[in-house]
């Protein structure tokens, strides 16, 4: 996230209250003197009588020394504490807020009350004069303390609680509704498409980017199985988010690339059989990488969809089989579509007790209950569907309820994408 | 070894595509359409990655490269040390290139790592990040210029993401590559004309500061050409730091 966060009412508090207390501190440490002889002219003497006071004698002194410099350190500390004062030139989301604010208006109430109810004959106005900012402030902190944690904070400190405030509503955080996608966009062939591929697709779900490249290339076949060869790889970038880290794929990339390739097998989109170029001596491998660039939740849905986008656009170019040198050549003005027998599409829902919330982003995603995956077929049956997590319902027939409502959506969603693929 | 367990692995052996007539490959002799001294078009969009501190998106010719910014963010378990540390990785995507990089052989390409970081280092303040980390990552998706192209491309669009990102920085850093042909001096080369080049320099600089922050040169040049290469990279680094800073002041007016 961005570092240089806005100035909240925190920040605003612990500014105060250090201005005040370095205030207060400055005065008595420059002059003692005039503070004590402007509030507490007389002094009462021992014969009963007022008289006008002189001078401090030494343990007055000492006292509002000591208690001066230690006024300045709470106030420093409060922002330092706080973050709102920045040793480093980002500032840094500080965890000790809350707290800071708390403590600062503990002290703040105590000191108040204490100069309330202290005795106006010996300290004269002092108490009052003390008393009211100190009021003031503690009131104020206290104020932050129950209204006015900042949205952020509540984010980080309580995310299951912040999302239902939302979901108890039908809404989500970026206004959508609960069945509501993102704005959806599927590029081919203009902006962002790659020469260097035989077929490409980008595809953006909100913040999420995927771009996926089909690559060809030719090899022996299985002497088991006359087929052409499909290699799906889905790599989450580090580029993407920060939660990826470089190296060898995750164990989520990992989990997505073979669930991506489970359906693409068992859906049969690509007709493998007609992969071929030689029976017996060479067939197509198709290698279909996806890179995300990036990550905001719904990574199945974006590289399926782009998968599918690339796939129609990828030309096979007309072969012939070499025989004398064993290879292929291909010809490079002729060319034919890739033998895709249908279209698919995916919508992934997630599941808040019992509501079903379509296409969510990194946050929802990382607290939903369970997830459902939905991939129709272009005549509206079922391609394949997989559940994961935590029941979804209470009992058997919410379930069935749930799982028929997200099909109805899917469907759905299936006519509004392929709408976008060419 | 071709097999990789947490990937989807193909078939051991494959065979790139062996097209039949060779004039396929089209060496489009694009100086025929630009001058020896014009870039190809530049195209850069900051800010589109949204979990970043900052990204930026370039396309030059038909160089495509995302890169994003991490950070800067607290070494965990390190030894004290008292300036930052700009760590860069760079990679490119399986079909960036007209034969497919293997991810499983495919090593990050640590070559090109270094020299970005040894142009960038110069631009970047980075004792004042005292202990922290800065993580830069770049994905090549298509790559339409080769190594020395690559440098003066990351550089570029490294630049702007770390300034996209609000660091402290000296300045912007701008590459650009020049390929010597005979007498003939190519800046921003196409492939083909690295490949018949006899030498190819490429030159990050920091327009603002009119300073050279790092200069990589392969093949035996004349040090009268290597003046004026330097003049070229110059001129051409300063515009294409105009286009970014007008760039760069947009989005934040935005």
């Amino acid at each position: 996230m961005s570092d240089v966060a806005e100035l909240s009412s925190v920040d605003y508090f612990a500014y105060s209250v250090a201005t005040w207390s370095t205030v207060t501190a400055v005065g008595l440490l420059g002059f003692p003197r005039l503070i004590t002889t402007l509030l507490l002219p007389y002094e009462k003497h021992s014969t009963g009588e007022l008289l006008p006071k002189t001078e401090l004698n030494g343990f007055e002194r000492f006292l509002t020394i000591q208690s001066s410099i230690a006024l300045l350190a709470a106030a420093f500390l409060l922002l330092q504490l706080t973050g709102s004062l920045s040793s480093t030139p980002i500032r840094q989301p500080s965890p000790y807020r809350l707290p800071s604010v708390t403590f600062a208006t503990t002290a703040l109430v105590f000191s108040s009350v204490l100069a309330f109810y202290a005795d106006s004959e010996t300290i004269g106005l002092v108490g009052k004069v003390h008393c009211i900012p100190a009021a003031a402030l503690s009131v104020w902190g206290i104020s932050i303390m129950i209204f006015e944690i900042d949205a952020a904070t509540y984010r980080r400190l309580r995310p299951r609680e912040y999302l239902n405030r939302f979901l108890e509503n039908d809404l989500r955080m970026d206004g959508r509704r609960l069945d509501e996608f993102r704005s959806t966009s599927i590029n081919q062939e203009n902006e962002g498409s790659i020469d260097t591929a035989n077929g490409s697709a980008v595809v953006r779900l909100g913040n999420t980017t995927m771009i996926a490249g089909v690559k060809l290339k030719t090899a022996l076949p299985d002497p088991n199985r006359e087929a052409g060869y499909v290699v799906p790889n889905i790599d989450l970038n580090p580029i993407s988010n920060s939660k990826y880290k470089p190296g060898p794929p995750s164990e989520e990339a990992q989990v997505l690339s073979s669930r991506i390739n489970d359906v693409l097998l068992s859906s049969g989109v690509l007709n493998q059989k007609d992969l071929t170029i030689e029976q017996g001596k060479a067939v197509w491998v198709v290698y279909i990488d996806v890179v995300c660039i990036n990550f905001d939740g719904n990574a199945f849905d974006a590289a399926l969809i782009a998968i599918v986008a690339a796939l129609r656009n990828t030309r096979l170019p007309v072969t012939r089989y070499d025989f004398d040198n064993d290879r292929v050549l291909a010809n490079p003005e002729e060319s034919t579509s890739v033998p895709l027998t249908k279209t698919i599409i995916p919508t992934s829902f997630g599941l808040f007790d019992g509501k079903l919330v379509t296409d969510l982003n990194d946050f929802e995603q990382s607290l939903a209950h369970s997830r459902l995956t939905v991939v129709i077929n272009e005549d509206g049956t079922l391609a394949h569907m997989s559940s994961q997590g935590r029941n979804m319902a209470d009992n058997l027939d919410d379930s069935l309820d749930l799982t028929q409502r997200a099909i109805k959506i899917a469907r759905e969603r299936y006519d509004a994408i392929a709408k976008l693929i060419i | 070894m071709n097999f990789d367990r947490r990937r989807i692995n193909g078939p051991e052996a494959t065979h790139e595509l062996i097209y039949e007539n060779s004039s396929h490959v089209k060496h489009l002799n694009e100086r025929s359409t630009r001058k020896n001294d014009e870039l190809r078009p530049v195209f850069i969009k900051p800010g589109l990655i949204s979990s970043a501190s900052g990204s930026t998106y370039i396309e030059c010719g038909n160089t495509k490269i995302a890169c994003a910014v991490y950070g800067p963010k607290q070494i965990k378990n390190a030894p004290y040390s008292s300036t930052g540390k700009l760590n860069v990785e760079i990679k490119h995507a399986p079909f960036s290139s007209s034969i497919r990089r293997d991810p499983v052989k495919e090593l990050e390409a640590t070559h090109l790592s270094s020299q970005v970081t040894q142009a960038l280092l110069p631009s970047l303040r980075l004792e004042n990040y005292e202990k922290m980390q800065i993580d830069l990552f770049v994905t090549i998706i298509q790559d339409d210029s080769l190594d020395f192209g690559l440098l003066a491309n990351i550089t570029t669009a490294a630049g702007t993401a770390l300034a996209s990102s609000g660091l402290e920085m000296n300045g912007l850093v701008v590459g650009a590559t020049v390929a010597f042909k005979e007498d003939e001096m190519l800046l921003d080369p196409s492939p083909s004309e690295v490949k018949y080049a006899k030498a190819v320099m490429t030159v990050c600089t920091l327009p603002a500061l009119t300073q050279i922050a790092h200069i990589w040169q392969a093949g035996t040049l004349d040090i009268n050409q290597y003046k004026q290469a330097l003049q070229i990279t110059e001129s051409a680094s300063r515009n294409i730091h105009t286009l970014i800073a007008k760039t760069l002041m947009n989005e934040t007016n935005a």
